[in-house]
């Protein structure tokens, strides 16, 4: 495989499991910490009360489209429940807990951080980071 | 807990910023301390600023 493909791989393995991309440079400790910072985040949103918003539907207005695109950085998580159809409760109970918007901001942080993540290991793949 | 949660929120951000953004791990770890003390001052601020907005 070519530098720019294995950089690719490197990025969805990232994208699906958090830090897996840098656990498979060998980069362990980089790698730990991706996987119990967005794994932590996605736990404690949940358990605050919060949920996945889903990208393919309008329903909820079209800034939940966006919330649901910064979801998507959750990788298998996301799409597992998409497919399950599990995490993504909109039926105005969730409202009712006062730390519903804190969870759903910490689940939409988790995917935005890994997107970084996933850059971080495409990078190191291509060689431009050490 | 909603402070809890921005420590939270920030520590994390802290955290991997300070992974991706600097190249050594004495650098990460103070620019990582250097984000988490702006995330949780900045939110600190701007939660008394709201509260006197009517």
């Amino acid at each position: 495989m070519n530098k720019t493909g294995a950089a690719w791989l490197m990025a969805i393995l990232g994208w699906a499991i958090p830090g897996a991309g840098h656990l498979a440079q060998g980069r362990w400790r980089r790698g730990l910490i991706a996987l119990v910072t967005v794994w932590g985040l996605l736990a404690l949103g949940f358990i605050f009360g919060g949920r996945f918003f889903d990208v393919t539907s309008t329903r909820d207005g079209l800034l939940m489209l966006a919330y649901g695109a910064f979801n998507i950085g959750n990788g298998l998580a996301y799409l597992i429940c998409f497919i399950i159809g599990a995490g993504f409760n909109s039926s105005g109970e969730l409202v009712k807990i006062p730390t519903f918007e804190h969870a759903n901001t910490l689940i939409m942080v988790a995917g935005l951080l890994n997107f970084l993540l996933m850059l971080d290991a495409f990078d190191i793949r291509a060689g431009k980071e050490d | 807990m909603h402070f809890l949660l921005m420590i939270v929120f920030a520590a994390a951000v802290g955290l991997v910023f300070g992974c991706v953004g600097r190249p050594s791990w004495s650098e990460r770890l103070r620019y990582g301390a250097k984000v988490f003390a702006e995330f949780t001052l900045v939110g600190l601020l701007l939660g008394w600023l709201l509260y006197f907005s009517p």
